[in-house]
This record gives C-alpha cells, structure tokens and sequence, in this order.
C-alpha cells in the first residue's frame, strides 16, 4: 500500500524525516512519536503534498506527487485547526466531498451519513465558530471518511475529545478496521492508539526508531527502567523482599505506598504475584507510571546508540 | 523528613521595569518581521535613495563653493547667457549668479514642489538661508517622494498581520497572562511599524544631514543647519504616529491579515484617488496640467486635498520643512490629529474587548 | 476532469462564504466610491465653468479602474495565502485535483465578484454623468464600458491569482507594485514596454469601440495614435486572451508543483 525508501525531506537546513525506509501492507498503523518528531511530514509525503529531497515514495504502487487522483482512495484528517467561522459544519463536508466528483445530491447523502457517524448531524447546521474543539473535531474527521476511501490518515485525531468523544472515536475507528479498510493514526500518546491495536511505527528525530506490533512495543517497555507505585499491606516487609529478590533498584516509602523504580518492569512483572502470595502480603493498588512513549523513545535512542543492549537492532 | 517544596517558586532575580516592558514585544515583533526576505529587500531598497539624495547634497555643496570662488569671467558665464540675463550685465556678481540659476529653475522645472521657496533661497546672497533652505527641500523630497512610497509598502509587509495573527491565535490569552497591560501591548506593537519607518526614513535622512555637513567647508554650516535635524525628527514623528496608528486599527479589525492589507492599500488609493480626480477635473477647468502649481493651488482642489493621506503627510512635512505656513496646513494637521486619534480609540477597545474565543 | 467540477464547487463555496455583512459593506462602498466622486468633481461647492464630457469618460475609466483593481487584489491574490493562514489549505489540497480547483475557483469567484462591483460602478457612474453632462450615447458608453471592465477582471484576475501563487505570503503588495509599475508607470511608456501592459490594450479596446475616450480633442488623438498606434480590437484581444491564457497556465503550473508549508510544519 505505501513503500517508503530512504526517504529524507529537508526544509532548509531542516531536516523533516531522515532516511527512512518501510513497507505497509494494508492494516491498521499507529505512528506514534513525541511533537515535532516528523510525523506531520511523513504524512504529506505519502500524500504527496510533499516532495522528498531524496528517495522515493509509493502510495498504491504509483508516486503521490505527480498522481494527485489516488487522493480519492484517501481521507485525511489533519491536526490543524479548521478556520471557517461562518459555515456550516454541513456545508463544509458537502463542498470537500463534492472536490472528489460527487454530484451534489451524492455529495448531501455523503456529508450527512458522515455527520451521523461522528455524532455531529445534531448540530450540522451550526456555524462552525460555534463548534467546541471536539465538535471540529469531529468534522474534520467526517470530511475524511465522507468519501469512503480506502485508507483513512489521522493526524492527532484524539486532540480535544472527552473521554467520552474518545471512546466514540475509538469505537468508530473499530468499526473503519472491521470493513477491511486500513488507518494510520499519528499520535503522540501512546495508550491513545494502543486501543486500536495497530502495528506501531515509532518515528523521534525524523528517524523511524522501531516499527512492529503492541506485544513487540510491551517487549521493549518492560526492558525499560521505569518506576512503580505499590499500595500494600505491609509496605516495609514488601520493600526488604523486592530488595532481597534483586526486583528493585530503588525504593522509597510514602505510608503505605512503595515507590519503586526498576531497571526492568519485566522482573517486576514476573516475580511480584509469587513473592507476596509466599509472604501474605496484600496487594490494593499498583500502577506503572511509565508506560508511555517518555520512556520509550530516550531508550530506543540508547539502543540505536549502542548504550545499552537491551533491545536488537534489525 | 526535610519537605522540599517543589511546587511555584516565586522569580528571585531582577525584573526589568514594568515600564520598559512594551519593549520586548516590539523588539520581539521587529525580529519576527525581520525574518521575512521580502521585510529585508524591502528596507535594502528603502536605502537606496540615500545614494541618490548624497549625490544631490554633494554637487550642492560644490557648487555653493565654486561659486563662491569662481571669477566672474569665467565658468557661469555659459549660465548667465542660458538664463537669458541682459548682456549689459558685464560684470555679474555672485548674486546675480544665483538669481540666473533660480530663474533657471523655475523655468526649467515649474512642476517641482516648492519651487518657488527653492528658487527664492538661491537667489539669496547669503549662503546661510541657501544652505538652510536646501538642504530642507532637499530632506522633505526625500521625505516625500521616494521614502512614503517605500513606507507604503513596508507598513503593507509588516502591519496587517501584527495585532490580526494574535487575534486568530488567541495570543491575546498568553499576552495578558503575563504582568503586561493593554498599553504595554499597544506600546509594544505601535513601535514594530514605527521603528521600521525610523529606520528607513529618520537614520537615513539624519546620515544624509550628517553627510552633508561632512561636504561642507567648515563646521560653522553646522550653526546655520542645526535646525535640520530636528525638522527630520518632528517630519519622523508626524509620518509614524498618524501611519503606524492607522496600519495597527486595521490589523485590529480583523482576523485575517488580507483584509488588513487591503483596507490599508484602499485607503490610500480611494483617498488620493479622489483627490486626484478633482485635480485633473480643474486642471481642465484652467486648461493646465494636473500637477501645475495653479491647479494644485487652486482652492477646490487644496479643499479636497485633506481626503488624501499622502497630501495630509506631505502638507504636514512642508510646514515641518518651513514651506508653509500653518495656516495654509491646518486642514492636514486636523485631519491627521482625528485620525490617530480616532485609530488610537478603536485600537484600544478592540484590544480591551473581551477574547472572542 | 474532477478539477473543472471542482473549480465551480470551490467557486459557488467561496461566494456563499463571503456573503458577510462585513463584505457587503466593502462592495457597496466601491460600488459608490466613483458616482460619487463624480458627482462632487461636477457638483462641489466652488466648482466653476463647463467640463467637457471627455473628462467625465476620463473619470469613470479611472475610478470604476481603481475599485476594480482594488476588488480583483482583495479577492485574487489571497487565493493560496487564505488558506494557509486559515489552516485549511491540507484539506483542499489532499482532494484530487483539489490544488486545480482551488486555484480555477478561487479566480472564477474573484472575476465574478470584482465584475459585480465594476459593472454596479459604472452603471451608477453613467447615470450621474448623463445627469450632469451631455453624454452623446450614454447606452453605448455603458455597455462598451462594462464590456471592457469584464475584460478587465478576466485579465488582471488571472494576473493577481498567478501573482497569489507565486508570491503567496505578500500577493496583495506585489499585486500593487505590478499595478503601479504596470499600469501607471509603463503604460505610459510611448515604447513597445508600453504595449505589453494590459491598460494599453483595454485603452485601445475602448477608443476602437467608442471613438476618443479623453480630453485633448484632435491633437490628443494625433498624439495618441503616433506614440501607441492604432491597433485592429482582434489584437488586443488576442493579445488580452494570451495573457490571461499565459497567467493561468503559469499559476497552475505553479500552485501544482510547489510545496506549500504551513507554519506548522516548517
């Protein structure tokens, strides 16, 4: 479906991505990676609204920049803000439909159905001034789908919704995956995209750093020096046990809560449930802090760095 | 068990003045609109016309001493015959001299601003109010010709998007939660366009004053120019305020520069457009063309000169220059007065109005 | 050919968008500005003796010509930089052919909307001038001057639209420079830069359709036809057809191939 190779674009002295090369097949893809990391650009690259400085971009089999009619088998959903004050959110949709052919009565079927879909047909006729963040929100993803493409691209989609709205997101999402069309979703949260269980693309620097399904990502979090927070029972009898098991390279104690940083979440994982069953130690709460791209992306540099051989380079 | 706090810590350093804080945002809102290329070929071009002018106060200055020098037999003799003087003038002194090369003037130039106060100074035999006179006709053409046009476009470079992009990015919200106030904010975007037009118009007529001062034989010109400089400072301050205040009110009426930019490009156009159109009218009327002095003078058309702002600018900058009396000018001066302050009020209660989010 | 349809919709979208108060309220002040300023130059206190009707002629040339001009920069040249400013620019240009359209929609609704305006103008600006002067065919005088001012925004719409693409962060103070060096300075070149502008074309269009648009009587004519000669209208508007044809074509070109950057991705 895309085929990325040695892909490098430079604004300037800039530079936007650096040398990437992939293969997606179609499916669902999380690119996850921290603000400012060139997930923007990928994006206008596949798209073709970018050139790449060096390399070459395919987007089904054909090159994106001089073939701006495969931009019907794609909807987009950028991040950028949408500024339209005076028109309606119907309005809207049914003129960004209507730019990929649709007569106008095709185009009002189409903008309404996507109305519907993202929760918005309420309010549709609505300037959009008027709209709440998660409403725009909402629009311009019914813009993209309105069309049906074939491969849906999601650029922050989640900026702005409720938890509610993000559970309406995910759903719909679903739903897109389920009819064997494919999305790539670009975030910079990783619990965000993980509910739609894509195949992860993890892009810092303008470098894609790793690639591969959730399990794969966990493999590499659970190596990663991360810090715990254990409510027990007896937090002290706990602590000296973690101690004495080699589990923790740091504790502290705050009442009844341990506070314990590990250089693997994955010791931690294995040999907890076994130790307090032996000692009768009851657990009420425990919380990992640090499973997020924080940790993630400065250990995935050190493994490119050769600073540490928890991970393998491909 | 020590607590640290690691909450909000108060700043312990120096602050600067509250009063100096408008600075920041001006210097801020210069080196943003110094990025852009066409900011920098813009004020490159703004330059130029100081080559042209020191070229002019050079051959002045040498005139003015090769005139004082030269016998009468010789080299103005060719000038006295071109300016038509009596040829039972046989022994012309250095007066006569100027009065051919003004009477030169007039006829070869009638259409020059000021022509006449220009020609009334070289007929002068003293080289005080000539020198004084010039160099003034010369810095207020160069005030009024190449540099309001530059300003015209530099101000629709940088203006539009200064008070219109913060209302578009709610800047507004990060501004007013610092310790600024709503005249630190406009103080600080007033000075953005006003220290463009310094730079382009005030430094490059004062190097030229000083340039000329430079050319001149000795540093007693200084006694009898010394005025100048604060003519070019007063002829500054009445193009910054008036231009700087309307360019900012625009940038403030809208949340898209492009309306800014063409409400500033129309104002001048409609307003001078109007005038121009009486001009030509009259100059039919009396049968002339429509920049003679005796349309320009003519009482309809100096009536409707106050909906032009480039006139207003210009009638100001000859008083300031000493062309005019402020009798003739006060219309301009009004009209200028109302508008800045009129921009001046609606500029402060678009920025005081609550964020229209 | 999804860019056509897509130039109308981008089109009919843009006119419904700018149906605001705000631009109303614009329109109508140029739509007035030149009956008006033609009204005061024949009616103001202190006006004295006769005009000639050539002046008057003279007059709506150059005010219905400013308001047009005007209109045309306000409209035309923002086609790219609108969009940019308002974010919106990815989701036109992630459409097929959706650069296309934006650029032909834009230019359709800036000819539209400019023509309204001038046509308003010069309708208005007839009537006062048949009112206080003796216009010898004011029906012809309308219709070939709304003619030469839909001509008008045909051409300098597609000069300021490729101006727009080009320039696209400052297209309205390169759209004045070019009218200001253009037509006000090498129109008036009596040389072959002069007749590359279009106001040298339009001028000839109405002197061929109207007889001598202007003051100065025979001599003017005599002086006219030496300095910029007499050319048959076929040419001028072939001519005027290239350049819109050659602008067009240029500003396709161009709003195709260049990457566009918002801010926040550069």
């Amino acid at each position: 479906m895309i085929e990325l190779s040695s892909v490098t674009k430079l604004y300037g002295t800039v530079i936007g991505v650096n040398d990437i090369s992939l293969s997606l097949e179609p499916g669902t893809y999380g690119l996850l990676g921290p603000n400012g990391s060139g997930k923007t650009t990928m994006i206008n690259l596949i798209l073709g609204q970018l050139r790449p400085t060096i390399g070459t971009v395919r987007l089904f089999g054909t090159n994106p920049w001089t073939k701006s009619r495969l931009l019907r088998r794609i909807g987009l959903c950028p991040a950028n803000e949408v500024h339209y004050p005076r028109m309606t959110g119907y309005d809207w949709v049914k003129y960004l439909v209507q730019l990929h052919g649709f007569n106008s009565a095709d185009g009002h079927a189409r903008a309404v159905t996507a109305l519907e879909q993202v929760g918005l047909a309420e309010h549709m006729n609505r300037p959009m001034r008027n709209y709440s963040l998660g409403m725009r929100q909402r629009a311009k993803l019914a813009q993209a789908m309105a069309h049906e493409p074939e491969l849906l691209i999601l650029d922050e989609p989640f900026n702005g919704l409720d938890p509610v709205g993000r559970r309406q997101m995910t759903d719909l999402l679903h739903e897109w995956a389920k009819q064997g069309r494919s999305i790539i979703v670009a975030s910079h949260i990783l619990h965000e995209v993980e509910e739609l269980n894509p195949s992860f693309l993890l892009i810092s620097g303008g470098r894609l750093l790793a690639s591969g399904a959730p399990s794969e990502i966990h493999e590499i979090l659970a190596d990663t020096p991360s810090t715990f927070s254990v409510r027990s029972s007896d937090p002290r009898a706990l602590a000296e046990l973690l101690i004495k098991h080699d589990m923790a390279d740091g504790i502290e104690i705050d009442g009844e809560t341990l506070i314990v940083s590990t250089e693997s979440d994955l010791r931690i994982q294995s040999g907890l449930p076994e130790i307090v069953m032996e000692n009768g130690i009851v657990i009420y709460e425990m919380s990992s802090g640090d499973d997020s791209l924080k940790t993630l992306f400065p250990t995935l540099m050190q493994i490119h760095r050769g600073e540490t051989r928890k991970g393998t380079l491909k | 068990m020590p607590i640290h706090n690691v909450g909000y810590r108060a700043w312990v350093g120096q602050k600067t003045a509250q009063w100096s804080r408008w600075w920041h945002i001006a210097e801020t809102g210069v080196n943003l609109a110094f990025k852009s290329t066409w900011v920098k070929r813009i004020v490159f071009f703004a330059w130029l016309p100081v080559l042209y002018w020191g070229l002019g106060f050079f051959l002045l200055e040498r005139a003015i001493i090769a005139s004082a020098q030269a016998t009468p037999e010789t080299e103005l003799n060719q000038l006295i015959d071109d300016a038509g003087l009596p040829p039972q003038l046989q022994n012309p002194t250095q007066q006569m001299r100027r009065q051919a090369l003004a009477r030169s003037i007039r006829r070869t130039f009638p259409m020059l601003p000021n022509v006449d106060a220009l020609a009334s100074a070289l007929e002068s035999d003293d080289d005080v109010t000539l020198r004084n006179r010039v160099w003034s006709w010369l810095l207020l053409a160069f005030f009024r010709y190449p540099q309001s046009t530059v300003i015209l476009f530099l101000l629709g470079f940088i203006a539009p998007g200064l008070i219109s992009r913060d209302f578009r990015s709610r800047a507004f919200l990060l501004y007013f939660s610092k310790p600024i106030g709503r005249v630190d904010y406009l103080l600080g975007k007033l000075f953005v366009p006003a220290l463009f037009i310094i730079f382009v118009s005030t430094l490059p007529a004062l190097g030229l004053y000083i340039f000329a001062i430079g050319m001149s034989p000795d540093l007693s010109v200084f006694y009898s120019t010394w005025d100048i400089p604060l003519r070019i400072i007063a002829a500054s301050i009445a193009l910054v305020i008036p231009t700087s205040l309307l360019a900012l009110m625009l940038s403030s009426l809208t949340h898209e520069s492009r309306f800014a930019s063409f409400a500033w490009f129309a104002i001048w156009a409609l307003g001078h457009g109007a005038w121009f159109s009486i001009a030509v009218s009259q100059a039919i009327r009396l049968n002339n063309a429509p920049t003679s002095p005796e349309v320009l003078n003519s009482g309809l058309v100096k009536q409707w000169s106050v909906v032009s702002l480039y006139n207003n600018l210009g009638e100001v900058q000859n008083w300031i220059f000493g062309f005019s009396s402020f009798s003739e000018i006060w219309p301009a001066a009004f009209v200028l007065t109302l508008l800045s302050l009129f921009s001046l009020l609606v500029l402060y209660r678009r920025i005081s109005a609550p964020v229209n989010i | 050919m999804n860019w056509i349809q897509g130039s109308f919709r981008t089109c009919s979208f843009e006119l419904r968008r700018s149906l605001t108060n705000q631009r109303i309220a614009v329109s109508a002040v140029m739509v007035l500005f030149p009956s008006v300023i033609l009204g005061l130059v024949h009616a103001a206190p202190g006006v004295q003796g006769e005009m000639p009707v050539e002046v008057s002629q003279m007059l709506i040339l150059l005010l219905v010509g400013l308001v047009t001009i005007l209109s045309l920069l306000l409209w035309a040249t923002p086609n790219v930089h609108s969009e940019l400013e308002g974010k919106s620019w990815v989701f036109i240009a992630s459409r097929p052919g959706g650069r296309v359209s934006n650029f032909l929609g834009k230019y359709f609704a800036s000819v539209y909307s400019s023509f309204i305006v001038s046509w308003a103008a010069v309708t208005l600006s007839v009537l006062v001038v048949n009112q206080v002067a003796e216009v010898r065919d004011p029906l012809k005088l309308w219709s070939v001057l709304s003619i030469i001012f839909l001509i008008a925004c045909v051409v300098y719409g597609a000069i300021f639209s490729m101006i727009g693409t080009i320039f696209y962060r400052r297209g309205m103070v390169i759209g004045v420079a070019y009218v200001l060096v253009s037509d006000v300075l090498v129109a008036n070149l009596p040389a072959i830069i002069g007749k590359l502008t279009v106001r040298y074309h339009l001028q000839s269009l109405g002197i061929a359709w109207m007889g001598w648009l202007f003051p100065g009587g025979e001599e003017a004519v005599r002086n006219y036809n030496t300095y910029f000669g007499k050319p048959e209208p076929w040419f001028n508007l072939t001519c005027l057809f290239v350049m819109m044809a050659l602008c067009l074509g240029v500003g396709t070109f161009v709003i195709v191939s260049r990457q566009y950057i918002t801010k926040d991705e550069s």
